[in-house]
């Protein structure tokens, strides 16, 4: 196997390992949008972290948390549903984040590439920060994942029985900015979102439990990232857009499974 | 039975207004143990505002609430759907927020007439059993207090009764007070010891 297709692979294991259980979380909270719109947010910190000469990674935390927190208080205003407060503030953050990038010409960022990912193009640093990044968003979830449970059953019942749910939503809503800077040269920007929503999808079918659909969540990702990869050099097609591809053809068997047997 | 020992819940002189909007305006009450006190009254009234006033979810702009000191509650919500997306089984809504033994989930299933249920997914729940497993879950904190936010929603008529019925028998046994929200006076009157009628406020 050739050193990039490894390391692309390897990287895009360690993705498929975070992104599974978080993912299940956004598709449970219904948090798709919200994941979106972070996503779009990205590409502005990539042009911040251009500007003040940062890790680009750490550019994105800081956008993503910035429109997090512009989010939180326009939604304590109460004049705007919040899914027109996201389309506001998800768009004006992609576009911000295109013309501060296309201004900086000069430095050839390869815009296309944070769109849509650049695995193939991913180095040993990449790997250091998807690994090590990975694994401690891991520790956090697993630290509020039962107070964040009870509170994806019923909000006001786990508060009821002193859940403290303010404080664990506001750590739940960080880890999703986190995942997105260490995934966004993966994936891109404009399909990350779908590596957090699709393989969980494709999971519910088999699951019984809230775990097992994490851990099937993250079978589909690593099954989605191999046979995308795959499909990218046998067809030398753009790698990110493969993968999805590949996470979307798990998704519709597992649903034709269930229709098949007559249980959808 | 009003005397100050056995009281679980007093409150008096309660004002809350959202904006513009009056939701409680002089409202006051006492819970006793083995007490059915129901709050009844149209959509809007502030039923659901008061039970979350009470169990200090949220504060009152003026007024007093006093729970007996170290008080135990049970809470059953009003509203209560999983998204299907959510895989839940009774038995991990039992221990969502405590670890109760298998024994004990058993025991408050069958308290509650639901023994048969424990593995069951709860989106495949009537809304009589689903209403059950819900009370069967507040039994586990081993309650001084239940609090049942219309307990009788989505459950079809002879369920009614034999939901109040199983209310009755739980505040019998237990001893525990029990504070319910409900619209339906014709059960209701049936049913509790006492009654507070919240009207809107104007």
């Amino acid at each position: 196997m050739e050193d990039f297709i490894l390391r692309a692979l390897l990287g895009g294991i360690g993705v498929a390992i975070v992104t599974g259980p978080v993912g299940c979380f956004i598709v449970w909270r219904k948090m798709a949008y919200f994941g979106d719109s972070l996503a779009h947010t990205a590409l502005l910190g990539v042009a911040l972290g251009f500007a003040f000469g940062i890790d680009l990674r750490l550019g994105t935390l800081a956008a993503c948390i910035g429109l997090a927190l512009v989010l939180l208080l326009l939604q304590r205003q109460r004049k705007l549903p919040t899914d027109t407060l996201l389309g506001v503030l998800s768009h004006t953050a992609l576009s911000v984040g295109i013309i501060a990038v296309s201004l900086m010409e000069t430095l050839q960022v390869d815009l296309m590439g944070y769109l849509f990912g650049d695995i193939l193009a991913i180095s040993d640093t990449d790997l250091l920060w998807i690994y090590t990044g990975g694994a401690a968003a891991l520790c956090a979830l697993a630290w509020i994942w039962r107070d964040l449970i009870a509170i994806t059953v019923h909000e006001e019942l786990a508060s009821a029985e002193g859940v403290p749910t303010f404080g664990v939503q506001l750590t739940f809503m960080l880890l999703i900015a986190f995942v997105i800077a260490i995934a966004m040269k993966l994936i891109g920007i404009l399909l990350i979102t779908s590596m957090l929503i699709i393989p969980p999808a494709a999971a519910r079918r088999f699951s019984k439990t809230p775990e097992q659909m994490a851990v099937f969540a993250v079978l589909a990702g690593i099954i989605s990232v191999a046979a995308g990869l795959w499909g990218s050099v046998e067809w030398n097609a753009p790698a990110g857009p493969c993968i999805v591809v590949a996470a979307s053809v798990l998704f519709l068997l597992s649903h034709s499974w269930e229709m098949l047997s007559g249980r959808g | 039975m009003n005397d100050a020992r056995r009281n679980l819940v007093t409150a008096a002189n309660l004002y809350l207004r959202f904006g513009e909007t009056t939701i409680l305006h002089n409202v006051g009450l006492d819970i006793s143990a083995g007490e059915i006190l129901t709050l009844i009254g149209p959509n809007g009234a502030g039923k659901t505002t008061l039970v979350r006033v009470l169990l200090g979810l949220i504060k009152s702009d003026s007024g007093e609430v006093h729970r007996k000191e170290g008080l135990t509650v049970g809470y059953v919500p009003q509203i209560f759907a999983v998204d299907p997306s959510f895989p839940l089984t009774v038995r991990r809504l039992l221990s969502l927020t405590q670890k109760p033994s298998q024994k004990q989930m058993n025991e408050s299933l069958k308290e509650v007439g639901a023994g048969n249920l424990l593995d069951y997914p709860v989106g495949t729940l009537s809304g009589g059993e689903r209403q059950r497993v819900l009370l069967a879950r507040a039994l586990l904190r081993n309650p001084e207090l239940l609090v049942l936010d219309e307990p009788i929603q989505n459950v079809d008529m002879t369920g009614q009764t034999e939901l109040y019925d199983l209310i009755t028998q739980i505040r019998d046994n237990r001893g525990c007070g029990v504070l319910m929200i409900s619209h339906d006076l014709h059960l209701v009157m049936e049913f509790s010891d006492d009654m507070l009628i919240l009207g809107i406020p104007q």
